[in-house]
């Protein structure tokens, strides 16, 4: 059967068309090669195609659309698989695949079905045609039917679909038994619903929701299938979930539900890849916001070797237990012999509260240098899989210039400073008063004075026993011992601290930096102490002048009618309770010999040496405080703006500061030690939520991260 | 701050010339700083000019008015980064001292001189600062003192509340319901953790109880650690069973974060009903929980702590018996120590780690030293 167009031919007055399009632009001074691109017609268009399908040949109408008027070659491929390949159609009209049309317009043709098919009847055809302008050789839009059968095709059975175990999370296998009597291709459309049936919706399925095209026998095939459920209900959580199977060819479908299982799929939340602990706001794996209200991107540096790495990860509310097999760790760079891509996990471990894991760099291992991303996935235990996180870090030789900490920089506290004059005044409400100038007394000890810690009039029988300069000793021990704390002594397996090129001690022999302690400022108001700036602790510090240091007298002015204050000390306060040294028990209690747990003590004994302790600690929590804030100062803390140049010091705009953010300081979430302003009652904070160096501070006081100029 | 009001000119050139400093302040209400002003002054900052040590601020101190008076303030020493860093467009309230700005100052001709920490951020209407002027004015009577605070406590001016809580605690100024009930009203509304802690260190030092709040809630939600040590020291002091009820219902749905504080409050106030809670804490997976549960678990007072402490000491775990060690001193009964002393004497006759012999008997000896922590006098209860 010859093919015959069956519409008007258009071909030659488009020609024209064009002709007459092209003229003018090329009189107005356009180049000939440049009028014609860009007016050439669009190639041609296959479109409306309709089967008419038959054992004994197929007929099928199209129209062809060519605004280049050429005549064009339709070439006709057939599918027995619903599209999965394609082969040449043999045509009745040729006996070949292809046809050539005069122009655009509608057109028969039919397919010798019978000479391609290797058997009949089948329900999984399609045909397929292509176009391709004969005269410019440029390929045109082409069309696809839908499915169509010859013959009567068998519907296609489920035999069985298997019920997931429940609860299942992330993608959820379950198995589908199909067969079909013409061993046709099918396609399985897969539902969920979450209320055991009432509702229905689409179910992405091996990362796909188009429908699944699957191979059938006549006998029964089992195929093993997975539902993202993570994908479409991401965070849901129902003991009624069920899935609906809908199998398909041409002509006919079986539809076949699971039963009913339950569903958590609520996934864990995975942190950024970190240095240290620092949070994802200071990392840069997320922007900040800068003055302008813009976002402000920004890279840590860190050293090639000696930083550590970590990833944590948290279970979220009504999620399962993680899984940390599941890490994978993964860079944009070769590291340690792992191609970049490769993953890296093995590198980590997995900390000991099993809610992250580190990789400590140490010698044999160096990062490469300039930028290096990190990327991370993880799943829970039922297989929901966190988004994936990634951080970028600046990774460069930690030169001695960039390290803080290459040198030894002994502390001296000088608490024997004597600049200034203290007293007190009043029964109830406590009046401090002082003036400038030495008197013989350390400044520290008169504010010691005002807080009962101290007496100038001890009684004999304290004096004899050394209670006074004993007290002493025992408050300047613990200030020492709260600053080396807050460097990090003790924790996290580094007994030694954050650094070990920092001690602190109360004496001065060797010392290279120090901070004076006790007395007033030389300048009006109430700041609580003053020392230097010192970006990269670029060299020793002397923070011990009339307007540097820690001055505790403002301490007393600021706080000593407080509720914290009197808390603490109104036991032993002048006017209010019993100095230390001025008790009779006190030549006992706080005597060289004196046991707390003996169980000869009386009550009255223990309750004084209690309260005399209780006073120390308060103390000596709040100068620590004040203290290790101003040392801070004179190693670095908190440089002034983003890294990798600063420590988000004065960034005020950030959305992670708080109100306490001016210049070198930033407020960053609980009590953080290089806030602008300190407070008694959180210095009074023990515990995990007492006053420390931010996590950022930290990584710098480790050299995990370092600052350039 | 001294009596003799004097800058040190030579103190802060040498800190110019080795590097810039920078300071630390006291968190709670400015109100000590308005109080030792010599005076305020309202305005906007036009202007700024950079000495070598000080700043001199140009200050517009209009406040709306159609004349413009414009004021030249000197920032003692404001090139060093304890100053303001104030530009151009700040206003707010300056508080000034009367220096002989003339001798030390490298603006002489300046009118006033600004405190450290001077300034206060803020917008205050004509009324708002007259407020302030009247608490600053002892000759003032009760009534317009009280005016002003209520005034104060009203507006929406973080800053403003804090000076007004500030002066409340300072002084023994007078109050009715009606004023407490505007008190207590800052601390529901508050979403800031400085105006709660201000509230709740007024209330404490004036020993009201604040019954119409929930104390249990605050405790655990706030987000500010100095906030929730003093609720607990608020529900110490005037709590009841209703707070203390709550407490212990709320432990089932507490996040972590939550559970160290309740265990730090079932210690604190010696809930002995807490315990399933204390069992539950014993063998959970947050480390830091555990720790909190040992360390405190006596100090509660919890029934079978002895038998806890026994079983804890016994373990091959160095670190629980350390633990254990420090929860046995921090329970500082006779029969805590004598326990503590048994452990001392067992290892003496051992060849136990060295660490440990130590740790017992520093911790009987000088049990506050080494710990480190703040005791809680009591002799009474327990074993």
């Amino acid at each position: 059967m010859p093919g015959h167009p069956i519409g008007p031919a258009r071909g030659p007055l488009a020609l024209l068309a064009l002709l007459l399009l092209i003229a003018p632009l090329s009189i107005s001074g356009c180049s000939r090669n440049e009028a014609i691109a860009e007016t050439l017609p669009d190639p041609a268009t296959v479109t409306g195609l309709i089967i008419d399908p038959d054992i004994s040949g197929t007929l099928f109408q199209f129209q062809v659309i060519a605004p280049t008027g050429n005549p064009q070659e339709v070439t006709v491929e057939y599918s027995e698989d619903l599209g999965n390949s394609f082969q040449p159609a043999t045509l009745f009209e040729n006996n070949g695949s292809s046809f050539t049309v005069p122009t655009d317009g509608f057109y028969s043709l039919t397919w010798d079905s019978s000479a391609n098919l290797g058997s009949e009847p089948q329900g999984d055809l399609l045909l397929r045609l292509e176009i391709v302008d004969t005269a410019d050789g440029r390929s045109g839009t082409g069309v696809t039917s839908g499915i169509f059968s010859i013959g009567t095709p068998t519907a296609p059975q489920i035999l069985s679909i298997g019920t997931p175990q429940g609860p299942a999370g992330g993608d959820i296998a379950f198995d589908i038994s199909i067969s079909d009597g013409n061993a046709d291709h099918v396609t399985v459309d897969i539902d969920f619903s979450l209320d055991a049936g009432l509702t229905w919706n689409e179910a992405t399925v091996d990362g796909s929701n188009a429908p699944l095209i699957l191979p059938t026998s006549v006998s029964a095939i089992t195929f093993i299938l997975h539902w993202n459920a993570g994908v479409d209900q991401p965070g849901a959580v129902s003991p009624l979930a069920r899935l609906r199977a809908t199998v398909s060819d041409a002509n006919s479908a079986t539809v076949a539900l699971t039963g009913i299982f339950g569903v958590n799929l609520v996934a864990p939340l995975l942190r950024s890849p970190t240095i240290g602990d620092i949070p994802d706001e200071m990392n840069g794996s997320e922007p900040f916001t800068g003055s302008t209200g813009s976002d402000v991107v920004f890279r840590l540096i860190v050293p090639d070797q000696d930083a550590t790495i970590t990833i944590g990860w948290q279970q979220q509310p009504g999620g399962s237990t993680i899984d940390p097999s599941t890490l994978v760790v993964t860079s944009t760079r070769t590291i340690d012999n792992v191609a970049a891509g490769g993953d890296l996990s093995s590198l980590f471990s997995v900390n000991a509260a099993g809610d992250g894991a580190s990789w400590a760099i140490t010698e044999g291992v160096s990062l490469p240098l300039g930028e290096v991303a990190f990327e991370a996935r993880l799943e829970d235990q039922l297989g929901n899989g966190a988004s994936s996180v990634s951080t970028t870090f600046q990774v460069v030789v930690g030169t001695s210039q960039m390290s803080p900490f290459d040198w030894n920089d002994s502390w001296w506290l000088e608490f024997d400073g004597d600049r200034t004059a203290t007293w007190s005044s009043g029964t109830s409400a406590i009046t401090v008063t002082s003036s400038i100038g030495p008197n013989g007394i350390p400044d520290h000890v008169e504010d010691l004075v005002v807080a009962g810690l101290q007496s100038l009039n001890p009684l004999p029988a304290a004096s004899a026993a050394g209670v006074v300069a004993r007290v002493r000793d025992w408050i300047e021990a613990s200030v020492v011992d709260r600053i080396e704390t807050h460097y990090g002594a003790g924790s996290g397996g580094i007994p030694g601290g954050f650094s070990s090129a920092l001690s602190f001690a109360g004496t001065a022999s060797n010392h290279t930096s120090a901070l004076r302690i006790g007395g007033d400022d030389s300048v009006s108001g109430f700041v609580l102490g003053r020392a230097m700036v010192d970006h990269r602790n670029n060299s020793p510090n002397s923070n011990n002048s009339s307007s540097l240091g820690v001055f505790t007298t403002n301490l007393l002015q600021f706080y000593v009618n407080s509720f914290s204050f009197r808390q603490r000390f109104e036991p032993l306060m002048p006017g209010l309770g019993t100095p230390v040294g001025e008790h009779t028990l006190d030549s006992t209690v706080l005597a060289a010999g004196f046991t707390r747990s003996d169980p000869t003590n009386t009550a009255s004994e223990n309750l004084r040496y209690d309260q005399v302790w209780s006073a120390i600690d308060g103390w000596s929590r709040f100068v620590g405080v004040i203290a290790s804030h101003e040392i801070g100062h004179s190693i670095g803390l908190c440089s002034n703006g983003a890294p990798p140049g600063g420590l988000f010091g004065g960034v005020s705009t950030a959305d992670f500061a708080g109100p306490y953010t001016s210049p070198h300081h930033i407020d960053t979430a609980g009590l953080n030690l290089m806030a602008s302003a300190l407070g008694l009652s959180g210095a009074l904070v023990s515990g995990t939520e007492a006053y420390h160096f931010n996590e950022l501070n930290q990584a710098y006081l480790r050299e995990w991260t370092l600052l350039d100029d | 701050m001294t009596d003799r009001r004097w800058s040190v000119l030579l103190a802060f050139v040498v800190a110019c010339l080795l590097c810039l400093s920078s300071t630390g302040s006291a968190q709670e209400s400015p109100w000590p700083l308005v109080r030792v002003a010599d005076s305020l002054m309202r305005g906007t900052i036009v202007g700024v000019d950079d000495g070598v040590r000080d700043r001199q601020l140009w200050v517009d101190t209009s406040a709306g008015s159609a004349v413009h008076p414009i004021v030249a303030i000197v920032e003692p020493a404001g090139m060093l980064s304890e100053g303001s860093a104030l530009t151009p467009g700040g206003s707010g309230i300056f508080l000034l001292v009367d220096e002989a700005i003339e001798a030390t100052s490298e603006f002489p001709s300046a009118a006033g001189s600004m405190l450290a920490g001077g300034y206060l951020p803020l917008v205050a209407s004509d009324a708002e600062f007259e407020a302030i002027e009247t608490l600053r004015d002892r000759a003032r009577s009760s009534k317009e003192r009280f005016g002003a605070l209520s005034l104060l406590l009203s507006s929406k001016q973080v800053q403003l509340q804090l000076l007004a809580l500030g002066a409340l605690t300072e002084r023994q100024e007078s109050t009715d319901a009606t004023l407490r009930g505007a008190i207590t009203a800052r601390l529901l509304g508050a979403d800031d953790g400085r105006v709660a802690s201000a509230v709740l260190n007024l209330t404490l030092t004036r020993g009201w109880p604040l019954e119409e709040i929930d104390l249990c809630e605050l405790l655990l939600g706030t987000d500010s650690p100095a906030v929730s040590h003093l609720t607990l020291e608020m529900i110490g002091r005037h709590g009841g069973a209703v707070e203390r009820a709550n407490l212990l219902v709320a432990w089932p749905d507490a996040d972590p974060r939550a559970r160290l504080r309740l265990i730090d409050a079932y210690r604190h106030l010696t809930l002995t009903e807490s315990l399933p809670f204390w069992t539950e804490a014993l063998v959970s997976d947050d480390p830091r929980l555990v720790a909190a549960a040992i360390s405190g678990l006596g100090e509660a007072r919890i029934p079978g702590a002895e038998e806890k402490y026994r079983l804890l000491l016994d373990s091959p775990r160095k670190e629980l018996q350390a633990l254990a060690l420090r929860g046995l001193a921090r329970t500082a009964t006779r029969g805590s120590f004598d326990l503590l002393r048994e452990f001392e004497n067992r290892l003496a006759s051992s060849s136990a780690d060295l660490s440990l012999k130590k740790l017992s008997s520093d911790l009987l000896r000088d049990p506050w030293r080494v710990l480190g922590g703040s005791p809680e006098p009591s002799e009474g209860g327990g074993w």
